[in-house]
């Protein structure tokens, strides 16, 4: 398939088979999990970045947005495709996943020309990573308690506060910054979103140990931090509508990750056929309920992704596929790991943890990111059921 | 037919269904009829099969039948669903209509297809793997028990073996067998113990082919039982969260607190999983590809939806969802029922299962 109109005209047999070739010509060894987990952490941010480079050559990243800011002008249900062939395939996560899905998206929707004309290319060209500065040590869930102020200066603002759980903010260099602006206000309205240089003076980041004893996100402090006014996304107090939007683009994630748990499930399965003697009755009661919930609930997604096509998709509706992929990775990879049995808990010396150790302590921030499985619920219950506010 | 217009054919008759319902049979009316001897209305039946021609709407075009697709049958059931209606609407219309048209051709398959078009005659089919013995002169000796809507089937769908053990399917006359009634979990699916002394029965399916034959009915009849138990679920589950909104404790209605929210957000989930992977078997019935992998799959989603919101509206109703005269009972009672039609569950976990690991 040739560059510019080719894949927008495709349909979803041809993409696929673009894709599949694509990826089978460029998932190369080197991007593969195993491969990037022998790493230290510079590197993998550096083979990351290549990978990035390839989809971008492959114009299979960013392919949503429009042609004149360097996308391929792709339908949502095109890029969903692609994203599905993607997590089938095992490809490694991006390392500017906020660049690419929330903060581009971002701009395009809400941004100003000349901000578009910024830092879109800077996203596409690699010059700039970005991160999330949303949750707060006391706003999560409830993000739109968040603290952080911003402070009108004129032809700047001062921003002080705390932000946590900022996935690559070491590597980043642009922050999507929500902060107070306004105290008077109802606290939905007085929320402003900035873009942030991550080398003003005054920030300060500290990476926190994770589950897994990595370091992927981290503390952010801000202290007097000066941000030009021409950097905020929107105006003042549309910061609440730009944070529901990203939810919404992260939310279309769910796709890629949603392939992933089956590519999980088909390599569990695959090892239980491997084995000579067939699996425990518990093990294969989990497994084919494992295997019910992932086909009913790849069914939910495909009838998501048909009226997305036809527009008429009520985005909560996302909500429905959120909660069901997290929750059943989670059991799945629960799975994986008591059938890998001792040898997967327990290990020599010096010895890395095990896959299925790793992926099962992994698996444990999927309830929690992206609107906990609690907050999802809450979405279900009160949009799509119409059950009361608590009180 | 092209699947939009089988949508729309099917929204119509929905509609047409859900009227005669609303005016003669809803869920307190149905349940009325379920404790009647008969357990069935039978000018309700001919109503569906005369006025809205709901009947023939299942049976193939040549042989007095309308043949509308998979869409149209589903769309049916659901709306029998939604009130639990009893009476011989699956035994008949899903499963022994589905087993006739994969039998092979014969004047009497084709004039009990007509019949059934015509709302004129029920069939029932002895499942569950019961086979009866056929002696010298191709009789029919044994008998079977849970035999769904046998009281009352004027044609029963039966396996029988000869003297050397290979099996055939037969169709024989109701009036050559007789019925025993069992008692059901629920007044609504009826049971019975059918006896066949030296009945005489047509071939449907020849030797060595009886128990695929059944097999076939069932697999493709599994999307009418579980449209039938999606429309259950969905009311079941309409009603709870119509209670949870007025329902008052704490000086709130009990919908606004969490762990009642949890519970309904839960129970939709299944039931949008269900809804979805039936459209998606729907297609693969339209297509004639569907097997005996996706039917176990369904009905597993089905059985699992249905007790889930039985359970989770008999919990959220409270005191009141014990009681006998609430009729969140129903629901549960038509879940276990519906559990063990068609493809049991340790049946469907071991198709499921074998087709996974290849272990049989």
């Amino acid at each position: 398939m040739t560059a510019g109109t080719g894949l927008a005209a495709a349909d979803e047999l041809a993409l696929r088979e673009y894709v599949r070739n694509w990826i089978g010509e460029h998932l190369t060894p080197e991007f593969f999990p195993a491969a990037l987990a022998r790493l230290d952490t510079d590197e993998r941010v550096e083979v990351r970045r290549r990978w990035e480079r390839e989809l971008l050559d492959g114009e299979l990243l960013a392919s949503s947005w429009p042609v004149e800011h360097g996308g391929q002008g792709l339908e949502p249900w095109q890029e969903v495709v692609i994203e599905e062939e993607l997590g089938l395939a095992g490809a490694p996560d991006l390392i500017n996943l906020i660049g690419f899905r929330l903060a581009g998206p971002v701009l395009l929707d809400v941004g100003r020309d000349e901000q578009k004309e910024h830092f879109l290319p800077r996203i596409l060209s690699g010059d700039d990573i970005w991160c999330q500065g949303f949750s707060e040590p006391g706003a999560g869930s409830d993000l739109a308690s968040l603290q952080a102020s911003a402070v009108d200066h004129g032809d700047h603002y001062v921003v002080n506060g705390q932000k946590v759980w900022t996935s690559w903010a070491m590597h980043a260099q642009k922050c999507l910054l929500l902060a107070r602006t306004d105290r008077d206000v109802p606290k939905h309205q007085g929320i402003t979103a900035f873009a942030v240089d991550m080398d003003t003076p005054g920030i300060d980041v500290r990476p926190v140990r994770q589950i897994t004893g990595e370091s992927e996100f981290c503390e952010v402090f801000f202290d007097g931090v000066a941000v030009p006014r021409d950097r905020i996304i929107g105006v003042p107090g549309q910061g609440w509508e730009i944070a529901r939007l990203t939810l919404l683009y992260e939310r279309g994630s769910n796709f890629v990750y949603l392939a992933g748990v089956e590519r999980t499930f088909r390599g569990l399965v695959a090892r239980l056929r491997a084995r000579p003697e067939p699996p425990a009755g518990d093990v294969i009661t989990r497994l084919v309920a494992a295997q019910v919930e992932l086909a009913a609930l790849q069914a939910t997604a495909r009838s998501y992704l048909d009226r997305l096509t036809a527009g008429t998709a009520d985005p909560t509706e996302a909500s429905l596929i959120k909660l069901g992929w997290t929750e059943l990775d989670v059991a799945i990879k629960d799975l994986a790991l008591e059938v890998a049995g001792t040898a997967a808990v327990v290990r020599a010396p010096g010895a890395e943890p095990s896959a299925e150790l790793h992926e099962m302590l992994a698996s444990r921030a999927e309830t929690i990111y992206g609107g906990t499985s609690e907050i999802q619920r809450n979405l279900i219950a009160e949009r799509l059921l119409g059950l009361p506010k608590g009180g | 037919m092209p699947i939009d217009e089988d949508l729309v054919i099917a929204e119509e008759v929905a509609a047409g269904v859900r009227g005669l319902l609303a005016r003669r049979a809803d869920l307190d009316v149905a349940r009325q009829i379920a404790t009647t001897s008969e357990g069935h209305d039978p000018t309700l039946w001919s109503e569906l099969a005369s006025t809205l021609g709901v009947h023939g709407l299942f049976v193939p075009a040549g042989h007095g039948g309308d043949e509308a697709g998979p869409h149209v049958g589903a769309a049916v059931f659901r709306e029998l669903g939604t009130v639990l209606l009893p009476g011989p609407y699956f035994s008949t219309l899903g499963q022994g209509v589905s087993t006739l048209i994969e039998a092979d051709p014969s004047v009497l398959r084709n004039d009990v297809l007509r019949q059934v078009a015509t709302g004129e005659s029920t069939v029932a089919t002895v499942g569950g793997g019961a086979v009866m013995q056929l002696d010298g002169s191709d009789r029919l000796t044994g008998s079977a028990a849970d035999v769904l809507g046998a009281r009352g089937a004027d044609w029963l769908i039966v396996q029988a073996s000869d003297a050397s053990g290979v099996t055939s399917a037969y169709l024989v006359s109701g009036a050559e067998v007789t019925v025993d009634d069992q008692e059901s979990v629920d007044a609504s699916r009826r049971f019975g113990t059918v006896t066949f002394e030296t009945a005489s029965g047509m071939l449907l399916a020849g030797p060595g082919r009886g128990a695929e034959l059944l097999r076939r009915g069932a697999v493709t009849s599994a999307h009418l039982l579980a449209a039938e138990q999606l429309g259950a679920a969905r009311a079941n589950l309409n009603a709870v969260i119509a209670y949870a909104r007025v329902r008052e404790q704490f000086g709130r209605a009990i919908g606004s607190f969490q762990a009642v929210k949890h519970r309904l957000a839960d129970a939709y989930v299944q039931i949008v999983r269900l809804d979805t992977l039936l459209a998606l078997v729907l297609r693969e019935v339209q297509d004639g590809t569907v097997d005996e992998v996706r039917a176990a799959l369904l009905l597993e989603q089905a059985g699992r939806t249905a007790r889930f919101v039985a359970d989770a509206s008999i919990q959220i109703h409270g005191g009141i969802g014990f009681t006998w005269e609430h009729s969140a009972h129903l629901f549960l009672r038509r879940a276990l029922a519906d559990d063990v039609l068609l493809i049991p569950p340790a049946q469907r976990r071991q198709v499921l299962s074998s087709a996974l690991l290849q272990v049989s």
